[in-house]
This record gives C-alpha cells, sequence and structure tokens, in this order.
C-alpha cells in the first residue's frame, strides 16, 4: 500500500492512543482549562515552575495524565449499555459510573454531558473502520488483488453505518445533539476522519482540489444514508444498502460528466483553434 | 479564627448581603449546578457553618425529581403510525415514567461540619425554619482533623471557608481521606482578579468599604478588615490547586466567577480503574 502523495489529516488527537493529549476545548468557556501538548506531571513540575507560570498570563494546566484519561473512557464505555435506557444524556454517564461503583459525582467529569458519550461512541467506532480498513487492504495485498475502489467504499461505508444500528433506537438523539452549535466542530471533525479514512485506504493519491471533492462528496453520502438508515424498517436495512448504492453511482456519474465537459471543451477548443487556421490559410494571411 | 467567627455569627448572612450586593447568592448557586447532584449523594459541607450550601443541595436534587429530565424527548421517530382515524402513536398514548428503580434506595443527605457551634445553631434554627428536618446533619469539627471514616462520602465542599483555616495542606489531605474513591472535591473560595484594570477597583473597594460597613451593620471593624486581609493573602488559582492536586486529587479544573472575584476548583480522588 503506497503512501499517499496527497495531504493526509493529522489524526484528531482524542482518539490516539495513551498519552495523547486532548485538544478538546470546551467552548462555553465555563472551565478555564486548555490541555495543551506538554508531558503530564503532577506537582513536581509545578513546585519548580510557580513563580514562572504565576507571570505567565495565559492558563496553562498540565494535561490530562494516563490514569485520569483511563478513568474517564472507562467511565463512558461503561456507561453505553444505559444509552437505551436514558439516551445520551447525563443519566446514563450517571447509570455507568455507578455500575462501575464510582460515586454518581462523577458525570462532572464530563461537563457536556450526554454529548461526551456521543464522541465517544464515534470515535470508537472510527477505530473500529479504520482497524477493519486495515485489514482489509492487508488481506486484498496478500491476494495480490488490486482494490476495486466503488465495491470498496461501498462496503467501509456500510460497516461503519452497522456500528450504529445496536444504538438505533436512539440515535437520532444523538445526531440532534451532534448538531448543536457547542459540538458542531467536533462533529464535524469525527466525520472527516471518517471519509478520510476510507479514501486513504482505498488509496487515493491525489494531491490537489480533488482531494477536497472527494472527501465532501463521501462525506454527503455517509450522512445522508445515515438519515436514510434510522428510519429505514426494511430487513437487515437492505433499503439503506441499495440507497447508498445509488449515492455512490451518482457521485461517480457526476464525476464523469465533470470529465466528459472537460474533454468536451478541449476538443471544441481545438476544433475551434483548427478552424481559425484554416481561415487564415484560405485567406492567405499565413505566410510560409 | 474562632473568635472572629463568633463575633460574626449572628449578623453572617447579613454581612454577605451587604459585601456582596447579593450577589454572593449568585455564586453559591452556580456552584451547585457545577456540582450537579444526583439523588443519593452523600455530601460533605465543611464549614458550612449557616447552611447556605447545603440548603441548595437539597433544594436542587429536590427540583431534578419533580421535574425529571425527559429522557424520550421528541427525537425518536415514530415507529409504528397504524393508518386509522383513532390510532395514537405509542409515543403519546402512554405516559412514559422515568424508569428510576435502578437507583439506590437511600436518600441524598448532607453533614454540615463547622468548628464554630454559634454558626451551626444558626444553620440549625434556619432549617427548622424551613420546614427541613431529614437529610442534614450538623457536627461540629475541626476541618483539619475530620470526625469521619476513611472514604465515607461522595461529595466534599467548602465554601468560603478554606482561606480562614491555618493548614490548608492538612485541611486538603483530610478532604481526600473522607472522600470515597471517584468523589468530587469542590471549593468555591474569593481569588485573584486578574483583570488589572478591576483589581484596582476591587481593592479599594475592599479596603475601603468593607470595614466601614462592618462597622455599620455589625459594630465590628476589625472582623471586616481580617476577612480582607484573609482574602489577599490566600493563594492565586493556579497555585491554590496546584496544592490540590498536591493532596492527591485529579483532573484538577477552577473556574473564575466575576472576573476572578471568586473561584470554583475541583478535582476528584481517583481511582485504580480496572478495565
Amino acid at each position: 500500500m503506497s503512501t499517499s502523495t496527497g495531504d493526509r489529516n493529522p489524526p484528531q488527537d482524542t482518539s490516539s492512543g495513551p498519552g495523547g493529549s486532548a485538544s478538546s476545548q470546551t467552548s462555553n468557556g465555563g472551565y478555564n482549562t486548555q490541555r495543551t501538548g506538554q508531558g503530564a506531571q503532577y506537582s513536581d513540575e509545578l513546585d519548580n515552575s510557580e513563580d514562572l507560570v504565576s507571570e505567565v498570563e495565559e492558563e496553562e494546566m498540565p494535561e490530562e495524565t494516563e490514569e485520569e484519561y483511563q478513568t474517564k473512557q472507562a467511565v463512558l464505555k461503561a456507561s453505553l449499555p444505559f444509552v437505551h435506557q436514558y439516551g445520551w444524556t447525563k443519566k446514563a454517564i450517571v447509570a455507568g459510573a455507578e455500575s462501575l461503583g464510582m460515586p454518581s459525582m462523577v458525570h462532572g467529569m464530563f461537563p457536556r454531558g450526554g454529548a461526551e458519550l456521543v464522541f465517544y461512541f464515534y470515535e470508537e467506532s472510527n477505530k473500529e473502520l479504520e482497524s477493519f480498513l486495515k485489514q482489509k487492504v492487508t488481506e486484498l495485498k496478500e491476494k495480490d488483488e488490486k482494490i476495486k475502489t466503488g465495491p470498496f467504499i461501498h462496503d467501509a461505508i456500510e460497516t461503519r453505518l452497522r456500528m450504529i444500528i445496536p444504538y438505533i433506537d436512539k440515535w437520532p438523539q444523538a445526531m440532534a445533539i451532534q448538531t448543536l452549535p457547542q459540538n458542531a466542530v467536533q462533529s464535524w471533525t469525527n466525520l472527516s476522519r471518517v471519509v478520510d479514512d476510507i479514501w486513504f485506504y482505498a488509496g487515493d493519491k491525489s494531491n490537489d482540489f480533488n482531494w477536497y471533492t472527494k472527501r465532501g462528496s463521501l462525506a454527503a453520502v455517509y450522512k445522508s444514508t445515515e438519515i436514510y438508515l434510522i428510519q429505514d424498517r426494511s430487513e437487515d436495512y437492505t433499503d439503506t444498502w441499495n440507497f447508498l448504492e445509488n449515492r455512490l453511482e451518482d457521485v461517480v456519474s457526476a464525476g464523469h460528466l465533470a470529465r466528459n465537459l472537460q474533454e468536451t471543451n478541449t476538443v471544441l477548443s481545438e476544433g475551434a483553434k483548427g478552424f481559425c487556421v484554416m481561415t487564415r490559410n484560405l485567406l492567405g494571411m499565413n505566410n510560409r | 479564627v474562632y473568635e472572629v467567627f463568633k463575633n460574626v455569627a449572628g449578623k453572617y448572612d447579613l454581612m454577605n448581603d451587604a459585601m456582596s450586593f447579593g450577589i454572593h447568592r449568585l455564586w453559591k448557586d452556580h456552584f451547585i449546578h457545577r456540582m450537579a447532584p444526583v439523588e443519593g449523594t452523600k455530601l460533605l459541607d465543611v464549614a458550612g457553618g449557616t447552611g447556605d450550601i447545603a440548603f441548595r443541595f437539597l433544594q436542587y436534587i429536590q427540583s431534578q425529581n419533580d421535574d425529571p429530565i425527559m429522557v424520550e424527548e421528541s427525537f425518536s421517530i415514530p415507529t409504528n403510525i397504524e393508518a386509522g382515524a383513532y390510532s395514537i402513536p405509542s409515543d403519546y398514548a402512554e405516559e412514559e415514567k422515568i424508569d428510576l428503580s435502578g437507583y439506590k434506595e437511600d436518600t441524598s443527605h448532607v453533614t454540615v461540619c463547622d468548628i464554630n457551634q454559634e454558626m451551626l445553631n444558626v444553620g440549625k434554627s434556619r432549617a427548622e425554619e424551613a420546614g427541613i428536618f431529614t437529610g442534614i446533619d450538623w457536627v461540629q469539627g475541626n476541618a483539619e482533623c475530620l470526625p469521619f471514616e476513611d472514604n465515607s462520602f461522595d461529595a466534599y465542599t467548602i465554601a468560603y471557608g478554606i482561606r480562614n483555616c491555618t493548614h490548608v495542606d492538612k485541611v486538603l489531605t483530610e478532604a481526600f481521606r473522607v472522600l470515597k474513591p471517584g468523589g468530587r472535591f469542590m471549593c468555591l473560595e474569593f481569588s485573584q482578579v486578574n483583570n488589572l484594570g478591576l483589581r484596582r477597583l476591587y481593592d479599594s473597594y475592599s479596603f475601603e468599604v468593607i470595614p466601614v460597613m462592618g462597622q455599620v451593620l455589625a459594630r465590628d471593624w476589625k472582623s471586616y478588615q481580617y476577612l480582607v486581609e484573609s482574602i489577599r493573602q490566600f493563594p492565586n488559582q493556579k497555585k491554590f490547586a496546584a496544592m490540590i492536586r498536591q493532596a492527591g486529587f485529579g483532573m484538577v479544573t477552577y473556574e473564575n466567577l466575576t472576573f476572578g472575584v471568586s473561584a470554583i476548583h475541583s478535582g476528584y480522588k481517583l481511582l485504580k480503574v480496572v478495565k
């Protein structure tokens, strides 16, 4: 799998492994914490640099430690089963924390409440998707087959959407939460992550404007299919996959159309040029 | 310190209102909102003599129960719409009751601890007037050496009390001790105003107006002079956060209220989680 010469979006920090700095910032301005990309240490570091820190105007807090991160992840993971009962809300987080034997106060670790659960689920699903894609690519490589873009993308989107199906009863609520202004940025980043991953593993090597159009069109397809999915009543959601197939075809034909237009343009302009040359010949304007 | 509060106890509430123009109520409300306690929480409120935080805590939980958060909001797409004039989608037909049976049977409880019996008495009488008889305990004790078992509270709050303690680090370690793993430490306290322009204004207000008010309303200049000075000598937001971290708390954050006149510090007693 050759490395793409196109730009790859840097991976979203919050889904990286241990020690990754959480670069999320609550946009309600309530908490004055800013998680920076420095190493995490407790008070030792602070004691020494205390005097320096107090001079600095911006608020700098040491980033989350590994322990804090793991605790949060564990609580969120334990809260997912309660989503069916309580929705993507603070109550689900409380139930999850209590199932781990922690007091309900733990929900304060998640100032955005239910949105944090949604993002956690989204990011976990993205990770799953990525490993699925990696595996598929290595399989195809072993069999020495070329990646057929169309079916590959279809499979990728289908896999990703199937991960939603266990929570489909409360997914509309999750989608609504994602459209709230304070969550919109994060959800947009998550979506672009999905789309970027799929194109990257499909072998996209574009390094021009195509990079954006490809991801943009795929994001539109993904979103529209997701919306279709939540109201689909067919057996095993076959209607959704048909819908997906049609949308992908649309994109492909749109691409063909664009190319056709370009080719037509070239042919026409060359024809016009040739006509002009002929005319000048006839009129004797071309000397020699 | 004991003397100061003995003198002040009776007029404490009045003075708070006068000095902060009633904003202290808003600060305390916000404090409890930040905590967002759920039914079944056991709170220890230290230095909370007259019970401001304790009452708000109970009220908050009460209001949550009266008006439960709608779970089945209008997000769910109607699943079975039958044709026919008389059929109603099942969502609207029944009253969805939130299933709280999974919650603990024991109700929320707050233990108010203060070094000063006078303040506690004022609090007790306020509780009686408000008609609250269960869910509050009034205990006399020293914040540096709490008369409670290890790991016995879900939440620990100290509102405007910690600056009066001689050994703040001892208070913090005691807080750490009595909290359950996963429990939350929250502190509401006067802090540093970072905005330079406002700081001058704040300083002149503090040193010139407040002791005068103290003299007029409570006939006690010295106590209020002491109050203002104790605010100044208390560590600023970052330093205090570092102290909290040193006591062993994790996820320590702070939030400024009114440009830093007050600040809420929060920390968690983390536990080793088995993944």
